[in-house]
């Protein structure tokens, strides 16, 4: 609708892709948030209509050819989240301020489940460990993440 | 503009959508085991992402500067000193090594074995690293247009770092020697026993499960590369034996393995250059064998 508000989702996608392409050591590599996927999530609660699946699918393979990941794989757990929240958005927008917290760390298990079975798939090994760090951290980080987003929004 | 009609076209398209996207991801992630169908679709891709490349970069090349312009006088001075005691060092160790080489070409004549081909590398800066127990990599800051082809190896001045695995416009994808899913074919240097070296997703570990029972192993135990499949060029450093293994299997023994490349630490890497990708470079036979 608007450009301004258009620039905004656009450039805070870019601007969590950088954030996801800093080269933490150790712990901080471990328990980084997955920012794009916070991105959005937000976008797609707020504005759906800017924020479709075409967007996601587009900035998830640009996040597969940054991190060398098989083609296609961050794309395929992204469309299916944005899927699932544009069945429910109206309602995730209603919900409490925990709820939703909470419905984000559900959407975020969701996608990592789907991220290690393709890996469970195309790797043929046995011995997987999921790393569930970047969901806690994610979730920890999301209601300053979703204040500062809203501040933004409601300037532009 | 509420009508149950209209919202329900509306999800319809979208399932549409979901369905013909999810599909896309499928197909483009079967077409991935392949590199050769989506290295090009990546490298034009990553013309896109290479801003942002340099975004990220740009902090790391402002530290290099501020600390290379702000360091003391004095600091460089004894830099400078030490710098030229190592050159004359190296100078020294060169001398001998040309007599070195010319009686270990001669002997290598008299015994009617392949020559050891001189190595040409080029230095590459490290943009990221992964390092989870899953997948290693890092990526490298030389890609597509510096002519980085997929198969090339990647050493550091200790040993053998990895493997190109997927190149882009302007950086590479390196596989660690240690990723769960690489393997080297390399030989004991004092023996001369063949075998392969599995990753295990720790760094500073790599798996001997295949050594054969008649080969006398011990602790200390240096491995090279064999230079068999043509991966790696022979006779390049690549881990010292660490541990051996009880082994249930009679039909092997087992070992481990510690990298000699420094995995945690290093910050650059060198790409070496086969005979094959320098063809359109003059060859300079002078140039020094790494032995």
């Amino acid at each position: 609708m608007k450009l301004r508000s258009l620039r905004l989702i656009h450039g805070s996608i870019v601007f969590s892709l950088i954030l996801m392409l800093i080269p933490w050591s150790g712990w901080f590599k471990i328990a980084q948030p997955y920012w794009l996927a916070l991105v959005v999530i937000y976008w797609s609660i707020e504005a759906p209509r800017q924020m479709g699946m075409l967007t996601a699918f587009f900035y998830s393979i640009l996040l597969d050819v940054l991190y060398g990941s098989l083609f296609g794989k961050h794309g395929f757990s992204m469309v299916a989240m944005v899927f699932l929240i544009s069945k429910i958005h109206k309602r995730l927008k209603m919900t409490s301020f925990w709820q939703l917290t909470l419905m984000v760390g559900a959407l975020l298990l969701n996608d990592l489940v789907i991220r290690t079975f393709i890996d469970w798939v195309s790797m043929n090994k046995e011995d997987f460990s999921i790393n569930l760090w970047p969901i806690l951290t994610s979730i920890l980080i999301w209601p300053w993440f979703k204040y500062v987003l809203d501040r933004l929004n409601n300037r532009f | 503009m509420w009508t149950p009609k209209n919202t329900n076209t509306l999800s319809q398209n979208n399932i549409l959508t979901f369905l013909l996207l999810e599909i896309i991801c499928v197909v483009l992630m079967i077409a991935d085991h392949s590199a050769q169908i989506t290295a090009p679709v990546r490298a034009s891709i990553s013309a896109l992402t290479y801003p942002l490349v340099k975004i990220v970069e740009l902090p790391q090349q402002v530290y290099q500067f501020i600390n290379t312009t702000v360091s003391d006088q004095a600091d460089l001075l004894t830099e400078n000193i030490e710098l030229k005691q190592k050159l004359s060092q190296a100078q020294i160790d060169l001398l001998q090594m040309e007599v070195v080489s010319q009686q270990n070409s001669e002997l290598r004549k008299l015994l009617h074995t392949k020559q050891l081909l001189p190595l040409k590398t080029t230095a590459a800066f490290i943009v990221n690293i992964n390092t989870g127990k899953n997948n290693q990599y890092i990526i490298i800051n030389q890609g597509f247009n510096q002519g980085v082809t997929v198969g090339q190896s990647v050493l550091d001045l200790n040993g053998v770092v990895g493997q190109v695995d997927k190149v882009a416009l302007e950086s590479a994808h390196v596989i660690l020697i240690t990723n769960k899913n690489h393997a080297v074919p390399v030989e004991f240097l004092r023996t001369g026993v063949r075998t392969f070296i599995y990753g295990t997703g720790e760094l500073d570990n790599l798996n001997l499960p295949e050594i054969p029972q008649s080969a006398e192993i011990k602790v200390g135990d240096v491995l090279i590369t064999s230079g068999y499949g043509g991966a790696f060029p022979a006779g390049l450093k690549v881990a010292t034996i660490n541990k051996i293994l009880d082994s249930s299997d009679k039909s092997f023994q087992r070992a481990t393995a510690k990298p000699s490349a420094n995995l945690k630490l290093m910050k650059q890497v060198l790409l070496v250059w086969s005979l094959e990708n320098q063809t359109h470079e003059k060859k300079q036979p002078e140039e020094h064998a790494i032995p």
